[in-house]
């Protein structure tokens, strides 16, 4: 059985989407029978974006991830789904699934895209497994960021105390954690395991405490230093067409 | 009202979403300032992720490319319609490669919206948004209604409403009462 994950994210391997399918792969391999093969193909490695049809093709199982782009797929993966138009499925059963990871927290954000994935995948004639969400997804680069040791004190309380809980979002070991455990769970019963999607569902609402929360720390510890980074913290507030 | 219709059709022999589009254009034109965009002429760099538009060239895309007209078509209008084939379910990627270069003319930092976290708005106002699709053979009955509810998304994070979401099918008569009564 060969199992594709298509990472669909323009960042390639230095994306949160790769993290996310690293952390799942690890978990797939973790009891490895020599049964399964299991690759991940980073869209943008891939000259020819029409060579993508008969990787989908030869897989027997795929998951496609992506980061949420202007509340639907990065072009780079809509140009791929183009690309299996008249798709007609060699396999006895072909099976697709997605992981869909927004830059806000909530799955709210990803819920309307997740109903047109489902279609997509009846479109290609496929069974569809689900849409794994995660919200909050940028914040796994932001811990690499800190160097402040006020900051980074403020971050290491936030995501073990799961302040707000929006804390969580911080702690990059509990989200690879949960993506290796969803690896495992696949590589078992070849479902996503609903447990953990809920744990990736949260936080649930979004009042105006945890929000303040978000707000100060993904302003102030990640655009903020990247702004400073690159000496533009005057341009910030632009306005180039007006 | 000046008006920038963004055409995803990339397919030139589709010709006959050709024509619905001329003429709504040449409508339109008896009243409005129209700018037709055939997105398939342009150079489109396809968006890195790389935040460079928030955080490097603030506002705008660090890549020399045509998206930065599109931005500014975009920005002088009062009504951008995004116009496309519908293509395995869902508008060209080739209109959301102009879309995923819209992300300058957001701000980084954040907005409570309805218990839902958005970006903060750059500018005071934006344009409002339209949808002109056509449809491609074998569609589920509620693909279109899928398609209009995240162009909803989109249009609440790009700060602006739908004003309206209609298929080829529909005379062009309705896009015109839809523009001339928003
Ligand atoms: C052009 C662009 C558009 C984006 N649009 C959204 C969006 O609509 N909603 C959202 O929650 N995050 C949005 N994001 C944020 C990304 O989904 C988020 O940063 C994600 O974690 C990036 O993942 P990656 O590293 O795998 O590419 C957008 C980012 C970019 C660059």
């Amino acid at each position: 059985m060969l199992l594709t994950i298509f990472n669909g994210s323009p960042r390639g391997k230095q994306s949160n989407s790769r993290f996310l399918c690293d952390a799942f792969m690890k978990g797939y391999i973790e009891k490895d029978d020599g049964k399964d093969i299991i690759q991940i193909i980073d869209l943008i490695e891939v000259a020819k974006i029409k060579s993508l049809r008969s990787i989908f093709a030869q897989s027997d199982h795929v998951i496609i991830a992506f980061p949420l782009y202007i509340d639907s797929m990065p072009a780079q993966v809509k140009y791929f789904f183009e690309t299996l138009k008249n798709y007609k499925m060699k396999k006895q059963i072909q099976s697709i699934g997605f992981f869909v990871q927004s830059g806000f927290p909530g799955k709210i954000h990803s819920t309307f895209i997740e109903q047109y994935l489902s279609n997509f995948s009846m479109r290609l004639g496929c069974q569809y497994m689900g849409t794994v969400i995660k919200g909050g997804g940028e914040s796994i680069k932001i811990s690499a960021l800190q160097k402040k040791i006020i900051h980074r004190l403020i971050f290491k309380i936030a995501a073990l105390t799961d302040l707000g809980r929006v804390g969580h979002l911080l702690d990059n070991k509990k989200h690879f954690n949960h993506f290796y455990e969803l690896g495992k769970q696949y590589k078992k019963f070849h479902y996503f395991d609903s447990h953990i999607i809920k744990k990736l569902d949260r936080p649930k609402k979004i009042n105006w405490f945890n929000y303040s929360l978000y707000k100060f720390i993904a302003e102030n510890f990640y655009w903020n230093t990247l702004l400073k980074r690159y000496n533009s913290t005057q341009q910030r507030d632009n306005t180039p067409y007006s | 009202m000046q008006i920038t219709i963004l055409n995803g059709n990339s397919n030139p022999k589709d010709t006959s979403f050709e024509q619905y589009i001329s003429q709504v254009t040449s409508q339109l034109e008896s009243d409005h300032d129209i700018t037709n965009i055939k997105l398939r002429k342009l150079k489109i760099k396809l968006c890195t992720g790389c935040f460079g538009c928030w955080v490097n060239t603030p506002g705008k895309c660090i890549f020399n490319d045509d998206t930065d007209m599109i931005r500014e078509s975009y920005m002088r209008s009062d009504l951008v319609i995004f116009a496309s084939p519908v293509i395995m379910g869902f508008t060209s990627a080739l209109l959301k490669s102009a879309q995923d270069k819209l992300l300058p003319l957001l701000h980084p930092n954040f907005t409570l919206l309805k218990n839902e976290i958005h970006h903060k708005y750059r500018y005071k106002t934006y344009p409002l948004v339209g949808l002109i699709v056509s449809k491609e053979p074998k569609m589920q009955d509620n693909d279109i209604s899928i398609i209009t509810d995240i162009y909803n998304r989109i249009a609440i994070n790009l700060n602006t409403s739908l004003s309206f979401s209609i298929t080829t099918q529909s005379p062009v008569k309705e896009l015109m009462y839809a523009v001339n009564n928003f």
